[in-house]
């Protein structure tokens, strides 16, 4: 029985001018489980990352502890310091610079997933598979633009090693979240997902004919097979569940698609919106390495402005561009603190947020001391937390992401390389 | 984790004298202490070797590899670095290599040579495309199902490692999407679509406020500029939806290059002015996003040269997709107008005279609210500006990326004397069928009616060709009975066999390349070969042949092998090979900054340095000519656009032509601007991924990853430090020479080219011209050299090396699977063969078909 949130009939957002117009969904109506109070609402978890960090000179306080001077990246963030924390000498022990960025939330490079259980899972894939069918989509994988190739920062990963790809065009993450089917839609859907599951029978057949043939080492191969099978029919059955739920309705009028700058607000507006009709309580926004810098006034790419050579005119454009996501991330915030849960409670509150990226230095391509920021959740926040820098000291930023699980709802003690709970950020 | 042995050149020569086992004790034993353990022992291991504990068990696969890995040191005089104290003698250092390759012949002798297996193998991206296209004999279908599939795992850069690729379930659902839309595609209803003509006269479609001044409405539309910027697509719209059926369409249209030597400098335009101009056909989708912009749909499907001035019919038949309609573009037009603009506003200025007295209204061209703050800053600053600067000077005008006159753009084209493509009347007339029902539709249902009743016969049909081998009954029934249930729960019979065609395209048997232990069968080998030379499935001939179990006769496998060669298909070899060996895949994930390499835009160079390499391997494949052309050769292809960065004249124009070289800058691999492009990443180079370039992919060596503690160096550009001086400072740490002294040197060789393959002397600093450039370097076995060519005769000393390395490379393509330390003897026969022959590519890959590695799963 999947547990169901509560919501408001009605809710506005003022912040981007957006007005929620909600019709009686299931999701509104009490829960019946025991277990889930009416009135306690869903913890959500959203990771945001970019393939080439943040100027470190611009992005760390300089002070560590409450009492810290604001570093120029984090003064869009002024009006909510009490509501994040900043980490330093957190990362994965990795390295290869563009090609490592990928193990940012994770960290474990694909290529040595096979030597871990669950491979290289990331926290929100595995926060994803805590909440299931229990919303439409367990989680969302976005990016507002694609570079291909190692200028995207690939976030998200399963448990089979399989990098989730994301929704990149504004147009189609507003109809999957937002478009009312036309009429007659549910009934082909229903036709499509009943032919599906046809031909996987079919194919499960003819699967099951090769097993009697396949030596050993194939036979894994055609497990692999077997098992998107069984997840593809999982996914069906999930979004049968779905089916005659009708989406939520929204002001927002149907965006379109455009490059970067244009991209980033809407889909962050996307996002505050799926979160705050419980359409996904798990998200994962990838900005890439290929934006359009003509609308930040600037002449050149983000690529080449991280290859700055300390040259200071190059540096300029890069803290350009950079400001724009931290500015763009406060707005979310902002969003998000205006959106009251039934508790008296904010969505902002039971939201964890994450930001940071993979890549510690875009110059000289470090992958350490990554750039970490982590904001709302319901923790004790408003610190610089200072780790330790030495090497035989060094504690694992997967430490903060068992942090991030457990606040998520899930009784776990590890995650990947991390093996406790991060020290020094409490639960307010 | 798998192994793979360095591969490095040996000597195929057995030892003449007998050697004991005594040998052992007395002379190897010694030799390692004396030499080796200093630095490879219990207090360091060095390039993660240890010979302090390595015993003679040769048994062993650990003690096997670095074995061998001594062995191919010390016959390449790497090892003792020649800078160590104690140094062995030849003599002494020949009967270690001579023991070691006695051990070692014996034990490949006594192993299974068929420990590694190819791993039950899932078609690529690329393979699956081109598979089912082939298949459904839908060739030419604009669509691109394929399109949302997530990207193909690799392994040491392959993409077709049959280990490393993963069926995920986001691919599955790839494949169940893919499949439906492809057989929608195939299977027509209804009687044959009547061919109609559309006739379209300018103007084509209503340009917003960037429209020409000097368009003449019912006479022509002109097009200024290239498609990599914003817009730059005549489309139609009086065509909303497109063709109304699939098929093939005449397109005839009338068109004109005016301007090609325009008035002005033609380092401000770009546009070559000694090159003709282009016109381009691109397909979009309509019904979606503006097809005056790029758009995901957007198919190229033909480019023609332009005459100056006089207009011109040009006439070409091309396949287009219901709701797609043929846009018309200027491929060698310039590109990035606002900044030409803004400069000829400024040079010109008597020229522009109406755009400059004429101008701005700041409020116009409002960007979104995401940047509000300093727009609203920028609005400020402007307005008080306009307020105190009337009447404006032209250094102010057109300048901004947010401020211009809503007909900013009319005045300034009006006035404009750049190079234009001009549009005067298109014609579309089709769909053209010669046959009905089409090819695609009897490629699913052969000659039979589309009903159930013929089930059986269709689906055993077509599941064969697309199983590649014939099918069981077993494997027949849940098709037959897939197609019965869809009918008796409601849908049409047509509908109900599709369904089965669709679960044929998603069956393991169809995606997956299916082999039994031990030698191939004939169908298995069919599909290797085919898969291996066409990157497609056995067409006809091959199927006939494994059918008659004949396949596996050498001569006819020859025959074969050369039928496929001559093949246009081989393309697909040429490309997907050099694309995976040379790299060449990278090109485009981190492309040049269009500032400062502006030409690799103007001069489409990004597909004109594939092109390049493209037709340099396929020239050497067909003629048979030795591989070692690949080192350096007196010849290259080249267009107009790459004889203009290579700095060789008189030649122009889009078209390919075989040119002889002076090998001092170009000639053989490394100076082709793809390799040199692809291992560089779009703003500058590094000598170490290009000294790890030429490692890997020309001498066959693996360098081992840099230890985890060390921080990479943080370039500095502000001075006269180069990056070899950082490099320098890097070598000065032990930890890091070991490894950078093999790296860096060969990459300093390549130093001369910039990172899209121009020749330089200086390195840039912003537009001023920045230290001079060093080539020169020193190899660890001393050998030295002053610039690229030099270096190339050192490669060529070393032509054993690049030949094993290539062998490694084919076999690994060939087979679908990364290679082991039991391939060694495999390798080492076929690379001995091709030395008695010609050292001929085509024989090569011959020798690789003909080898029982290749045979064998």
């Amino acid at each position: 029985m999947p547990k169901r949130p509560t919501m408001h009939r009605r809710t506005l957002l003022r912040g981007t001018g957006v007005a929620l117009a909600l019709p009686m969904l299931d999701a509104m109506r009490s829960s019946t489980r025991a277990a889930t109070p009416e009135s306690t609402p869903p913890r959500r978890m959203v990771c945001v990352g970019n393939p080439l960090g943040f100027l470190p000179d611009k992005f760390f306080p300089t002070e560590s502890g409450f009492d810290y001077k604001l570093p120029d990246l984090l003064k869009p963030l002024a009006a909510h310091r009490n509501d994040f924390s900043v980490f330093s000498n957190l990362d994965h022990d990795v390295s290869g610079g563009h090609s490592a960025v990928h193990s940012f939330l994770s960290g474990i490079k694909d290529n040595d997933a096979s030597d871990w259980p669950a491979a290289n899972i990331s926290v929100d894939q595995r926060a994803a598979e805590h909440v299931g069918a229990q919303t439409r989509f367990p989680s969302l994988v976005i990016s507002p633009s694609r570079a291909g190739g190692d200028l995207d920062p690939n976030l998200s990963w399963t448990r089979t090693g399989v990098n989730v790809p994301p929704v990149t065009n504004a147009t189609d993450l507003f109809n999957a979240l937002f478009l009312a089917d036309a009429p007659g839609l549910r009934d082909a859907r229903a036709h499509d997902y009943n032919l599906n599951a046809s031909i996987l029978d079919a194919v499960r057949d003819h699967a099951k004919l090769l097993e009697k043939k396949l030596g050993k080492s194939d036979l894994e191969k055609l497990d692999e097979y077997m098992s998107s099978v069984r997840q593809i029919e999982i996914k069906l059955g999930m979004s049968r569940q779905w089916l005659d739920k009708p989406k939520p309705q929204v002001a927002m009028a149907p965006p379109q698609n455009g490059p970067f700058t244009h991209n980033l607000p809407i889909f962050y507006d996307l996002l505050t919106l799926a979160l705050q009709t419980d359409s996904t309580r798990v998200a994962t926004l990838a900005i890439s390495g290929a934006i359009n810098t003509d609308d930040l006034g600037l002449d050149g790419g983000y690529h080449g402005f991280s290859h700055h050579g300390k040259a200071e005119k190059l540096r300029r454009g890069l803290e350009v561009i950079e400001l724009f996501q931290t500015k763009e991330l406060a707005r979310f915030i902002t969003n998000l603190k205006k959106m009251n849960e039934p508790d008296g409670s904010t969505v902002f509150d039971n939201t964890t947020i994450l930001f940071g990226s993979g890549m510690g230095n875009g110059s000289s391509h470090s992958n350490k001391n990554l750039p970490i920021l982590l904001a709302g959740g319901g923790f004790k926040h408003g610190q610089h937390l200072v780790f330790p820098s030495e090497k035989h000291r060094r504690i694992p930023l997967s430490n903060l992401f068992v942090t991030m699980l457990q606040r998520f709802g899930m009784e776990i003690d590890t995650f990947n390389k991390g093996v406790s709970t991060i020290t020094g950020l409490e639960v307010a | 984790m798998r192994q793979f042995i360095l591969a490095v050149s040996i000597t195929c020569a057995f030892p003449a004298l007998p050697i004991t086992a005594d040998d052992y004790e007395t002379v190897i034993r010694p030799f390692l202490n004396q030499y080796c353990v200093s630095c490879h022992g219990a207090d360091q291991q060095k390039a993660d070797r240890r010979y302090d504990t390595l015993t003679p068990d040769f048994a062993d696969d650990n003690n096997l590899l670095l074995w061998q890995d001594i062995t191919d040191q010390l016959n390449l005089g790497d090892m003792p670095p020649s800078d160590a104290d104690h140094q062995p003698t030849a003599d002494q250092t020949q009967r270690v290599i001579e023991w070691a390759t006695a051990q070692l012949a014996t034990e490949y002798a006594n192993r299974d040579s068929h420990g590694a297996q190819t791993i039950y193998r899932r078609l690529n991206r690329d393979e699956y495309n081109r598979t089912v296209r082939t298949l459904l004999a839908l060739e030419p279908l604009l669509d691109d199902p394929t399109s949302a599939f997530p990207p193909d795992e690799t392994e040491e850069n392959f993409d077709n490692i049959g280990a490393a690729l993963i069926t995920s379930d986001f691919l599955l659902q790839g494949y169940l999407d893919s499949a439906k839309r492809y057989i929608d595609h195939a299977v027509v209803t209804g009687s044959k679509p009547e061919t109609k003509t559309y006739h379209f006269t300018a103007p084509f479609y209503k340009t917003g406020n960037r429209h020409d001044g000097q368009d003449v409405d019912g006479e022509y539309q002109n097009i200024r500029k290239n498609t990599t910027d914003q817009g730059g697509f005549l489309w139609l719209a009086k065509f909303p939806k497109g063709v109304p059926h699939s098929g093939y369409y005449k397109i005839r249209f009338q068109a004109q290059g005016v301007n090609r030597e325009y008035p002005y400098d033609e380092s401000i335009v770009k546009t070559r002015k000694d090159s003709p101009l282009r016109v381009g056909i691109v397909a979009g989708l309509t019904g979606g996003p503006d097809l005056e912009f790029r758009t995901p749909s957007d198919r190229p499907l033909a480019e023609f040269d332009l005459p100056d001035d006089q207009p011109e019919w040009i006439e070409t038949t091309v396949w287009l997709d219901k709701g797609y309609q043929p846009r018309f573009t200027f491929p060698n037009g310039p590109n990035r107008v606002k900044a030409i603009r803004k400069t000829l506003v400024h040079r010109y200025p008597e020229t522009f005279e109406e755009f400059i007295t004429n101008w701005t209204r700041p409020e116009d061209g409002l960007y979104p609210y995401s940047v509000e703050e300093t727009l609203a800053r920028k609005i400020a600053a402007e307005k008080q500006r306009v307020a105190t600067e009337t009447p404006a000077k032209p250094n102010q005008i057109g300048t901004g990326n947010l401020f211009n006159r809503r007909d900013g753009w009319a005045s300034f084209y009006a006035a404009y004397m750049g190079p234009r493509v001009r549009i005067h009347q298109i014609e579309i007339e089709g769909p053209l069928h010669e046959t009905w029902p089409p090819a695609h539709h009897r490629a699913v249902f052969g000659d039979y009616e589309p009903t159930l009743a013929n089930a059986e016969p269709i689906l055993r049909n077509f599941a064969q060709r697309a199983f590649r081998r014939p099918v069981t009954a077993e494997e027949l029934a849940p098709l037959v009975a897939l197609a019965n249930r869809r009918h008796r729960i409601g849908d049409s019979q047509i509908e109900s066999l599709k369904a089965s065609f669709r679960a044929i395209l998603c069956s393991p048997n169809f995606l997956y390349l299916e082999e039994q232990e031990g030698r191939l069968d004939d169908y298995a080998l069919a599909t290797r070969l085919s898969y291996f030379l066409w990157s497609a499935p056995p067409d006809a001939q091959l199927l006939e042949l494994a059918d008659a179990g004949k396949l596996s006769n050498p001569k006819i496998l020859k025959q074969q092998t050369a039928r496929l060669l001559d093949h246009p298909n081989a393309r697909n070899f040429t490309n997907r090979f050099t694309e995976r060996w040379l790299e060449l895949y990278k090109i485009g994930s981190m492309p040049p900054s269009e500032k400062a390499f502006p030409s690799y835009y103007v001069d489409s160079l990004e597909s004109a340095i594939k092109t390049e390499t493209q037709l340099f391997f396929q020239h050497i494949l067909q003629q048979d000519l030795p591989i070692d052309r690949f080192l350096d050769a007196d010849f290259t292809f080249v267009n107009g656009s790459l004889a203009r960065l290579y700095g060789i004249p008189n030649i122009y124009g889009a078209d390919f032509r075989k040119v002889s070289l002076d090998t001092s800058q170009r000639g053989g691999l490394l100076g082709h601007a793809s390799i040199l492009t692809a291992s560089a990443n779009g703003i500058d180079t590094s000598p170490v991924i290009r000294g790890i370039w030429v490692l890997e992919n020309i001498l066959g060596t693996h360098p081992a990853p840099p230890p985890p503690d060390v921080e990479p160096l943080e370039p500095d550009i502000r001075g006269a430090t180069t990056v070899r001086d950082q490099l320098q400072q890097h070598r000065e740490i032990p930890a890091c020479n070991e490894c950078h002294q093999k790296i860096d040197p060969l990459g300093f060789a390549l130093e001369n080219y910039d990172p899209i393959g121009a020749w330089r002397t200086n390195y840039a600093r912003g537009s001023t011209k920045g230290p001079p450039i060093d080539a020169s370097g020193q190899l660890p076995d001393g050998q030295s050299f002053r610039d690229v060519a030099e270096f190339k005769v050192i490669l060529g000393q070393r032509r054993d090396q690049f030949a094993r390395c290539l062998t490694e490379k084919l076999f690994t393509y060939a087979m679908g699977r990364t290679l082991e330390v039991t391939d060694r003897p495999h390798i080492d026969s076929v690379v001995a063969q091709l030395d008695n022959q010609n050292r001929g590519l085509k024989t090569l890959v011959q020798n690789i078909v003909a080898s029982e590695l290749f045979q064998t799963k």
